[in-house]
């Protein structure tokens, strides 16, 4: 199985990488055109903030093959800033890829980024929960939180001073706000789902 | 709600852990790549590692042991200590660190805070305060608590904020150490100030300290002396912290 990370940022994928390796994943890191290769599944991780981030994959000649790989059912994990990348825009004047419909905007709290371990309440039945251990605490650092025009897509809410989408499945798309990558054994497992769905042929058990 | 995070530091000294009192006598005490993973699988809720740094040779092997110990780690990574250019910002970060913790050189080139937070996001920086109380206020120091410098500590930390601190790490160099409680007047004085995440160093000596300043509105407690010393598990400080009605994060 062929895992692409895109890396729009500025190289800070260490302990999404590490993680994946752990998994016996050996994932391919796609900065420029010039690294795309066959993929099974990619991963949009977090870092930094959405403003340019969709220029910078213009730049590096991405866009058009993230939307094929999108068109074609690709099975895709944002995961926290990468979720924000698959809605419209956001509040701090980045543009998203317009995947699904919706904004990123501030979460109304005193004390911000959100930073640390916090419970997300789930719907029930998503794959990416299965066999976690409850409560389902996770690690968040994000200041911005999405606001889809589709409620029905959100399958998971946290809350800090207010309660707001931790996790969003519209299949090709698997978004989390929260870092798998940091959450310890919940996320291993979170991370192992999503990575166990992908070889399960097309994404078929997320329909489920 | 968040849960408040139990963060133990490791002080890294030519690759081994050392823990000394008001900053000074240095023990040694432990492998930092060892100690890092056996706090994570003890429900640590994030590491900080802090490099005290004299060489070049010191920063080799200080990168090899981060990556060691990312490759091993599932949960957050702070590293800091001697960082002294953007270019080592970024060999910690693509050794696996997740966030870097300025000190000093941030007081000297407050310029560097904005470059960092401008390039990898607010989120990725941490900067370390070490302050002192001075009659009717507090005082900043630089170099290990060494070099008093001009700053007030209310003044610094505003303007850390507006330059793109995501987090800040405020040890008080009077309770460091001492095993006798945080400052907490020192931390409420933090909080009251800035409206970023504050984690609290210095002083802890017991699970009481650690709760007040929960209880208090601390979000994150830094623990050193508690935890190398052997006297506590991490796991044994939440279950009390639990008891006393404090909602703590198991793995």
């Amino acid at each position: 199985m062929e895992i692409a990370v895109i890396d729009y940022g500025n190289g800070n994928l260490g302990s999404l990488l590490a993680a994946l390796r752990r998994l016996g994943q050996e994932p391919n890191v796609v900065r420029t055109s010039k690294d795309i290769r066959h993929a099974d599944a990619l991963i949009f991780p977090g870092v930094g903030s959405m403003n340019a981030v969709v220029n910078r994959l213009k730049e590096h000649d991405l866009l058009g093959w993230l939307n094929e790989m999108h068109q074609a059912r690709t099975p895709i994990l944002g995961i926290c800033l990468g979720l924000q990348l698959f809605f419209d825009e956001s509040e701090e004047g980045g543009e998203g890829l317009h995947w699904l419909s919706g904004t990123a905007s501030k979460i109304n709290a005193p004390i911000l980024p959100h930073i640390g371990w916090n419970t997300v309440d789930t719907t029930p039945h998503p794959f990416l929960w299965r066999n976690l251990a409850p409560p389902y605490t996770f690690y968040f650092v994000h200041t911005y939180r999405i606001l889809p025009d589709d409620p029905k897509i959100v399958r998971g809410f946290a809350d800090y001073y207010e309660r707001f989408p931790a996790a969003v499945l519209a299949p090709p798309l698997y978004g989390i706000q929260f870092h798998p990558e940091l959450s310890g054994p919940n996320g291993t497992r979170l991370l192992s789902n999503f990575l166990e769905m992908v070889g399960n042929h097309d994404g078929n058990l997320a329909g489920r | 709600m968040v849960k408040p995070r139990i963060i133990p530091c490791l002080d890294v000294k030519n690759g081994r852990v050392v823990k000394g009192v008001n900053f000074d006598d240095l023990k040694d005490t432990g492998d930092p790549v060892q100690m890092a993973v056996q706090y994570c699988e003890d429900s640590a809720d994030e590491i900080v590692w802090l490099d005290i740094i004299a060489t070049i040779e010191d920063q080799e092997l200080s990168l090899d042991l981060i990556q060691k110990a990312r490759n091993a780690l599932s949960i957050p990574l702070t590293v800091g200590g001697g960082i002294r250019s953007i270019h080592h910002v970024e060999q910690l970060l693509e050794h696996g660190a997740d966030k870097v913790s300025i000190n000093t050189y941030g007081l000297e080139n407050p310029a560097i805070l904005g470059q960092v937070a401008q390039r990898w996001g607010e989120q990725c920086l941490v900067v370390a305060v070490d302050a002192k109380r001075e009659g009717d206020h507090y005082q900043v120091y630089s170099h290990g608590g060494r070099v008093r410098t001009d700053h007030d500590l209310g003044e610094w930390l505003k303007l850390a904020q507006d330059l793109g601190a995501g987090e800040f790490l405020l040890t008080s160099i009077d309770a460091d150490g001492t095993q006798q409680g945080y400052d907490l007047p020192m931390l409420r004085y933090a909080r009251q100030t800035v409206q970023r995440p504050v984690i609290a160093s210095g002083g802890a000596g017991s699970i009481d300290h650690l709760a007040e300043a929960i209880q208090e509105g601390q979000q994150a407690v830094l623990l050193a002396s508690l935890l190398h010393q052997k006297r506590l598990s991490i796991t044994e400080i939440k279950k009390r912290l639990w008891e006393k009605g404090v909602d703590i994060r198991w793995p």
